[in-house]
């Protein structure tokens, strides 16, 4: 059931366009990710939730008693939504309890009651303890505590949360999304949680929205964002990957040749748009280049339908903790890779070694960063 | 040891006592010195032939102030009313005025800075004067009030109490918005959309959030406003009528018109004992208030 609709959302500021055109919808119990770099738009498609946005066009609505409500003019204390903010907001003339009981006391919750909701949220958060202490007496990480039970003692119908973590150290900072993770599932509330951390839309998402330059680029399960990208900019921003500018030498109908700088070449199947002489991006996983130190062997076959296959030098070798990352040259084009310490190559700085890439790997991408295959 | 290893190993062995230092004797020379002078006038012999006199000792000045022949007592009770009044008039316009402030942006933020300073910077008598023809019978405001039909005569706000309070209000309000905005504009905005966000309306996110928050610069704003205006002269004699008698306008009299020294400088002496009393008894009162709140 659809809680949250966004239709074409359009947010300037004078000449700045924050959010272009996001359309957009959650389902009861989800837990969506807003993931972009920053000033992408994400925050602003947020706030504009929240209510603290007015679009210029576009409606915003929210599941109501009688299905969905344009809530668009609405002021933020009209929603039943609550923000968990980046640097958490809470109130310094306040202790933890009374900014914990604030949300119900302005809704007119009895004393005893919001006391008792407080309670039962701090132990949520585990941070009964600490209901009498003071916002500035607590760490990063119990301030980002009370925040969240702050908002959920609202019990509100979506919760939004706007890089909650990103003020903690990385340890705290995992800490606290396996925490949310088993709270989101814990209470069922409706989630929708911006960050700019592929990893922490990857733990916590249960769709992941990419937002670039104030639209989305893509929506779905992180799998499928991840493995099966519909732009160039996914596929940049999740993870590393090597980009590669390739040629399309020539087309037979929804078949064409893609050629390569280090003169490889393979045939597959592409979207029709595609013709002759295009320019276009090619997209190999590090994770999905396969070394071995045999010469390529089959001699004119640098053209191959299972995938590519080329030689390289390998350039560099760098120990990056838990890993091995490998820079290799073919050609003028510079590729990484890297292995597990485990499964390190046998390979130095200056040998030749053999690459090979399936064609199941491979993504291409045309000039305007659409996806081609 | 010479006089200047001397100095030199105080200002190292004691710095925080020789960074004082110049302050205090400044304090000395301007403050304590004339008052000590006050003080031992107020308790001189009056003298009807010249304004005290020198080497005597008497309680001649403050017997005089309860003398139930003159209005002295009445003037005092007048002083700290009219105090009173414009302190909290000064705190609720200041507040008022700095959260506009706070809230606004741009060309208006600008422009209400500039009221607040270019009143500060002005002198008192052109600030009265210019305040006589803006709320006069005759004036700007009452012209335009009478003229669009809104009122059928114009409002008395010269010659009496209402004209006192408004002089001295003019005068101290900028220091009073300085002293809000100061810490108004330290309150983070996303404070206040956190407020908003649980369900505040605008009234009740100020009330939660922005006043607890303004509560040290309006005591602040509070002590400014009572103190200039229990010494307040030149607004209650412009604005005021005969009626609107001040300590400051009492004193000035007693000293130029009857040369009575010792009586103005009792009556001088009582007026700032009284000030510091009220003020140490507010600070006690505000350190118990925070008390009981933290306990709550």
């Amino acid at each position: 059931m659809t809680l949250l609709k966004l239709t074409d959302v359009v947010k300037r500021y004078g000449d700045l366009t924050a959010v272009d055109g996001v359309s957009l919808s959650v389902d009861r119990g989800e837990l969506l990710c807003l993931l972009g770099p920053s000033g992408c738009g994400k925050s602003t498609t947020l706030r504009t939730i929240a209510g603290f946005e007015t679009p210029e066009e576009g409606t915003v609505e929210l599941a109501g008693d009688d299905g969905l409500e344009d809530v668009t003019d609405n002021p933020p204390n009209e929603r039943d939504t609550s923000m968990v903010f980046q640097d958490w907001a809470l109130f310094p003339n306040k202790n933890v309890l009374e900014n914990v009981t604030f949300g119900p006391k302005m809704h007119g919750v009895e004393r005893e009651e919001r006391r008792s909701r407080a309670y039962e949220m701090l132990d949520v958060v585990e941070m009964t303890d600490h209901a009498e202490a003071a916002p500035t007496d607590l760490s990063g990480g119990q301030k980002q505590r009370i925040a969240l039970a702050r908002s959920l003692a609202l019990d509100p119908d979506l919760l939004l949360l706007d890089e909650p973590l990103s003020n903690l150290d990385r340890r705290l900072r995992e800490t606290m999304q396996l925490e949310l993770k088993s709270i989101h599932e814990q209470l069922g509330t409706t989630m929708v949680y911006v960050t700019h951390d592929q990893d922490e839309a990857f733990t916590l998402a249960d769709r992941i929205a990419v937002v670039d330059d104030g639209a989305i680029q893509q929506v779905g399960p992180p799998e499928t964002v991840y493995t099966d990208p519909d732009a160039l900019f996914v596929e940049s921003f999740l993870g590393t990957s090597n980009f590669v500018d390739a040629r399309v030498a020539s087309t037979h109908g929804s078949r064409a040749t893609i050629e390569f700088p280090f003169a490889s070449r393979f045939e597959t199947s592409v979207e029709d748009t595609v013709a002759a002489g295009d320019e276009i991006t090619a997209s190999l996983r590090p994770e999905c280049l396969s070394v071995t130190t045999e010469a390529v062997r089959t001699d004119g076959a640098t053209r191959s339908r299972e995938g590519l296959r080329f030689e390289a030098t390998v350039d560099s070798r760098l120990h990056r903790g838990s890993r091995y990352r490998y820079e290799l040259i073919a050609g003028d084009t510079s590729l990484v890779t890297h292995r597990r310490i485990a499964d390190r190559l046998s390979v130095e700085p200056g040998d030749v070694v053999s690459v090979r890439c399936d064609s199941t790997d491979i993504t291409l991408f045309d000039d305007d960063g659409r996806r081609i295959r | 040891m010479s006089a200047v290893t001397r100095t030199r190993a105080f200002v190292v062995e004691r710095p925080a006592a020789a960074l004082v230092a110049p302050l205090l004797l400044f304090d000395l020379l301007v403050f304590v010195a004339p008052f000590g002078l006050l003080l031992r006038i107020s308790l001189s012999e009056r003298q009807p032939a010249r304004a005290y006199a020198e080497g005597t000792w008497s309680t001649g000045g403050y017997e005089y102030l309860l003398d139930p022949s003159n209005t002295l007592a009445s003037v005092l009770g007048f002083t700290f009313a009219f105090a009173a009044v414009v302190t909290v008039l000064s705190v609720v316009v200041a507040t008022l005025y700095a959260h506009a402030m706070w809230r606004a942006n741009g060309a208006l933020r600008v422009v209400l800075t500039a009221g607040a300073l270019v009143s500060m910077f002005t002198a008192i008598v052109v600030k009265l004067f210019a305040a006589i023809l803006v709320i006069s019978p005759n004036g700007v405001l009452n012209t335009a009030l009478v003229g669009s039909g809104l009122l059928s005569e114009p409002l008395q706000l010269v010659n009496n109490a209402a004209g006192a309070v408004i002089g001295q209000l003019y005068i101290v309000a900028p220091y009073s918005v300085l002293a809000v905005y100061s810490v108004l504009s330290t309150v983070d905005e996303s404070l206040l959309e956190a407020a908003r966000d649980l369900g505040a309306s605008g009234p009740h996110a100020f009330r939660e959030v922005v006043i607890p928050h303004a509560v040290p610069g309006m005591l602040v704003a509070g002590v400014i406003s009572f103190t200039w205006s229990v010494g307040s002269y030149a607004a209650p004699l412009l604005l005021g009528s005969g009626s609107e008698r001040t300590a400051g306008i009492a004193v000035s009299d007693l000293l130029l018109r009857e040369f009575d020294w010792p009586a103005a400088a009792a009556l001088a002496t009582t007026v700032t004992l009284s000030v510091v009393a009220a003020l140490v008894a507010a600070h006690i009162g505000v350190s118990r208030l925070k008390v009981t709140t933290d306990a709550q």
